[in-house]
């Protein structure tokens, strides 16, 4: 086994340096040519929110189904477990007091990150992580139990569907004759808050998507975490 | 730019031979991260362009890096993250059933556990 191991290794690593001696990148870059036809074409003045939201939607539509089915997974398979309680909270003032302070903070920079996406460097799947993390960070000092609350109270697993619903009928409707993705559909002036076609609109969704889909995998595994 | 392809690369390589010969369920997924890492370095090292700047548009500005790796490597996380945690889970329920994460063992008493209901 061990010999066979060791044959397989080289023989990966012979191929690997072919492969890199045939590798070759062109030097020149076709960047400013993205720059005039996103100005002209989309609107956003962020170049990478532009081709995820518009150039390869599609991409980014089956990535959020993708991302869909492992958090459906992750909560179906991970009821099998006992759970392990709630997460208490630390006993220290000092944390209580530095995390109840910067994780509304947190949040909120999780928010402007996502709704400024297309004008600045950030986006949908930036701010939803960050939202996340924030949340996830509260329940350090209040516990897991106060955490969770408004994740019922707001039906926040309705609204992420709802979210891949507007996502879905985003793409519905543009590819129609003079529908979203036509070429003389509204595209804002580039640089202002209103632009980039609908990249508001899809940052939102995709950003609860995210924001919905990561804190619940988080969470479950932070609830059943002594089962193993 | 070429030293970080040929890290890239490197990177990769090791995780694919991690994936494939280690035993332990856990250490096959933390290659399988390694490997992530390295086709994310690969692809941010081949739209790199020696002066350019971010690709956010900005006035007197002509050289950008190419914005579409870029975007390439948002799935590439977004995707990485969802296989990551979808297979932990697996990993939880086999060792909760069969209690180890040895790949070995595991296949043994999965055949124990199909021979002698």
């Amino acid at each position: 086994m061990k010999r066979f191991a060791s044959i397989a290794t080289l023989i990966g690593a012979g191929i690997l340096f072919i492969f890199i001696l045939m590798t070759r990148i062109p030097p020149m870059n076709s960047s400013s040519i993205y720059a005039k036809s996103v100005l002209r074409e989309d609107g956003s003045i962020n170049m990478v929110s532009a081709i995820y939201l518009d150039y390869r939607l599609y991409d980014s539509l089956f990535e959020v189904l993708v991302f869909t089915s492992a958090i459906l997974g992750v909560s179906y398979y991970i009821a099998h477990f006992p759970e392990a309680g709630e997460v208490f909270p630390s006993n220290s003032k000092l944390t209580f007091i530095a995390i109840v302070a910067s994780a509304p903070m947190v949040v909120c920079w999780g928010i402007y990150t996502l709704l400024t996406g297309h004008i600045s460097p950030g986006g949908a799947f930036s701010g939803g992580a960050i939202g996340a993390s924030g949340i996830l960070f509260l329940s350090l000092a209040i516990g897991s139990r106060k955490a969770e609350m408004p994740f019922h109270k707001m039906r926040l697993e309705a609204l992420e569907k709802y979210a891949l619903l507007l996502i879905a009928s985003y793409i519905v409707l543009g590819i129609f004759d003079k529908g979203l993705f036509s070429p003389l559909f509204w595209i804002g002036i580039p640089g202002a808050f209103l632009s980039g076609r609908g990249a508001i609109v899809l940052n939102v969704s995709i950003g609860i998507k995210v924001f919905v889909g990561g804190w619940a995998i988080l969470y479950l595994f932070s609830r059943h975490r002594e089962s193993v | 730019m070429d030293i970080a392809i040929y890290i890239g690369f490197l990177l990769e390589f090791v995780g694919i031979i991690g994936t494939v010969l280690r035993k332990n369920l856990v250490m096959k997924l933390l290659s399988l991260g390694i490997s992530d890492i390295g086709v994310i370095l690969i692809f941010i090292a081949i739209g790199y362009l020696p002066g350019g700047g971010s690709p956010i548009i900005r006035e007197n500005m002509e050289r950008y890096v190419d914005p579409l790796p870029q975007a390439l490597v948002i799935t590439s996380i977004v995707i990485g993250f969802a296989t990551l945690s979808l297979s932990l889970v697996f990993v939880m329920y086999l060792s909760n059933r069969f209690h180890t994460v040895d790949s070995t063992k595991l296949e043994r008493r999965v055949r124990d556990a199909r021979d002698n209901p």
